[in-house]
């Protein structure tokens, strides 16, 4: 049984990989479609690295859009002020909003549930607060135009086709860590400090150490992410990284599910496509993201990807391969 | 720097201080009575502050009828909340609880987007009067409803807790859930009223604050941060602590804005209560902490 449910994962996994491959020849020329595909893929690896720390570690983490907007303004300001190539550049974004998010990781992962959530969420309000005010070298609340495009030995990707196979590739390697970290010792330990920190001390995890490098690589991915995100826009501004994006990412997962990467992947297509398929009744898409959110919480703990697991075992007669539990935190 | 000047940041911070004492407020009597830090407290205040705002704008409803009006909205937004959205899920655990209250807070927020849009709605002040001048200070007759307001509900609540027999039900819940079971309290009972009580908190601070700064669909979530930062600064869990905790994130507020940067007060604020977090969870009053 554990061999049918492993094939038919492994066929998934692998139709969804040429399913991201050829997604931009079958939509070619439709560069609304591939905006929408680029940006999947940058809420996407954003998530992958929040479900670490808040899906499988069970931590609140509000800072996301933080790290997303260091990451962002280091890589603009690198691109513009300094002229270093931007390829470059993502790779100091993801390396400052790393450093800082492990900085911060010692002192503020000792907080716990809503304690943990509100210093977070102050430190993405008082970073905002930063750029805004420091105009001479953010440009405040205007931000900064004409970001550079990101080449590689004179191969520009400057066409959305060539910038989504660059943010989906970054996205994809994101995943194939975290899938790697999940299924490893580490990700075990983080699935038992979720339930409880002095059982999961008690067995010989290094609680600290684990909240730290997780909360370390989500930053590093987010900021990453943010660099992509403003370098493809070619224009940053504070409005991209406040709270609003912290809990946007929060929704992805619960309502895709938080502790798998699919259902990351499956948020962040759901969340992309709703205010289009919402189109006219603009007003009511906070509403629409808010009800599902709620009902995604309360009705269905394990997001749509969980459910859906749950319900084909079911089906098939069989218990899930790894239970997708979420037990009572 | 002169001594009116000092007067008038006195004055605003304890103004200010008296709005993040009344949602501190709010946050204690949930947080002692089900264990709940509600994270859509900051949307009462909203909800309080723009339904008064708008029946006095769209039907002419005179101020005092319309901030009732507000409170009462308030109040039943915090039974809906209590009864409908803690109480079935009070099982679930504190993670559970937290995403709940971010959902609901969020939900809140949508449905005003909807109703009251994104523009500021304002309020006429209660009483026509000119404010007085104290010391070269302006001093509203607002804020002076407003102080003597929160103190007026301090007390109330005081001894709301501690005379009555809701109140005791209350303490008893706050202490052990299941023990006052056992001893004949109606504990759902007593966690939805404290939602409300709560909420009226909130909306009372919403209503009342609203002639002094307009309000508007979105300042929940600022709420709500602000006046957990009131109620970790006094000691989460005690009436008192929440009430001084917000006066002295008002008066540090007020200073830090007119000393420092007026850019930078609230996150001087929210710095403040990161550092709280980190270095002195239980408060500046060292009241009991209750065990998770």
């Amino acid at each position: 049984m554990w061999r049918t449910t492993s094939r038919i994962r492994w066929l998934l996994q692998g139709l969804g990989l040429i399913g991201i491959v050829a997604l931009p020849l079958a939509i070619s020329g439709q560069a609304n479609l591939t905006n929408l595909a680029i940006l999947v893929g940058i809420y996407y690896a954003v998530c992958i690295g929040l479900s670490l720390i808040f899906g499988v570690g069970g931590q609140l983490s509000l800072a996301q859009a933080a790290f997303y907007g260091i990451g962002a303004y280091t890589s603009a300001l690198l691109a513009t002020k300094f002229g270093i190539p931007v390829l470059i550049c993502f790779v100091a974004a993801g390396a400052v909003s790393g450093g800082i998010g492990w900085v911060l990781a010692a002192p503020i992962l000792r907080l716990r549930t809503v304690y943990l959530a509100m210093a977070t969420l102050a430190f993405g309000e008082i970073l905002v607060t930063v750029i805004r005010e420091n105009r001479e070298i953010t440009g405040g609340s205007t931000g900064i135009i004409n970001l550079p495009v990101p080449s590689l030995g004179g191969f520009a990707f400057d066409t959305p086709t060539r910038y989504y196979y660059l943010v989906w590739t970054f996205a994809l390697v994101a995943a194939w860590i975290a899938h790697n970290i999940i299924h490893s010792r580490v990700g075990l330990g983080l699935r038992a400090l979720a339930d409880s920190e002095i059982g999961a001390a008690s067995c010989g995890v290094d609680v600290a150490r684990y909240k730290t490098w997780m909360f370390t690589l989500g930053a590093i991915f987010a900021g990453v992410a943010g660099a992509l995100y403003v370098h493809y826009l070619s224009f940053i501004s504070p409005d991209s990284f406040t709270v609003d994006f912290s809990i946007l990412m929060v929704m992805i997962l619960a309502i895709g599910g938080r502790d798998s990467l699919f259902g990351a992947f499956l948020g962040a297509i759901i969340v992309t496509l709703l205010p289009i398929l919402l189109a006219g009744y603009d007003a009511y898409s906070p509403l629409v993201f808010g009800v599902l959110f709620l009902a995604a919480v309360m009705f269905m703990p394990t997001g749509i990807a969980g459910t859906a697991t749950q319900i084909l075992a079911k089906f098939r007669g069989e218990k899930a391969a790894s239970p997708p539990k979420v037990p009572a935190r | 720097m002169s001594s009116s000047t000092v007067l008038q940041f006195l004055f605003s911070g304890l103004t200010s201080g008296a709005l993040y004492a009344f949602v501190a407020l709010g946050f204690s009597v949930t947080y002692s009575s089900s264990g709940v830090v509600n994270f859509a407290q900051g949307q009462f205040v909203m909800l309080g502050g723009i339904v008064a705002a708008s029946l006095n704008a769209t039907f002419n409803l005179p101020v005092l009828p319309a901030m009732l009006l507000g409170v009462a909205a308030a109040a039943l937004a915090g039974f809906i909340v209590g009864r409908f959205f803690i109480l079935p899920m009070l099982h679930l655990g504190e993670f559970t609880l937290i995403l709940v209250t971010l959902g609901i807070s969020i939900l809140v927020e949508a449905i005003a987007l909807i109703v009251w849009g994104t523009d500021p709605w304002a309020l006429p002040s209660l009483f026509n009067v000119d404010p007085v001048s104290i010391g070269g200070a302006a001093l509203t007759v607002d804020s002076v409803i407003i102080l003597v307001m929160t103190f007026v509900t301090l007390g109330a609540f005081t001894s709301f807790v501690n005379y009555t027999r809701w109140g005791r039900a209350m303490r008893a819940t706050s202490i052990d859930r299941v023990v006052a079971s056992s001893l004949g309290v109606n504990v759902p009972l007593t966690i939805v009223l404290a939602f409300v009580l709560s909420a009226v908190f909130g909306g009372l601070a919403g209503a009342l604050f609203t002639p002094q700064i307009s309000t508007g669909s979105q300042i929940g979530l600022l709420m709500t941060l602000k006046g957990f930062t009131a109620a970790v600064l006094g000691g989460i869990g005690s009436p008192i602590g929440a009430v001084a905790g917000g006066f002295l994130l008002g008066l540090i507020e007020a200073f830090a804005g007119g000393f420092i940067s007026s850019a930078y007060q609230s996150a001087i604020a929210l710095a403040l209560l990161i550092v709280f977090l980190m270095f002195r969870p239980e408060g500046l009053f060292m009241v009991r902490t209750r065990q998770a």
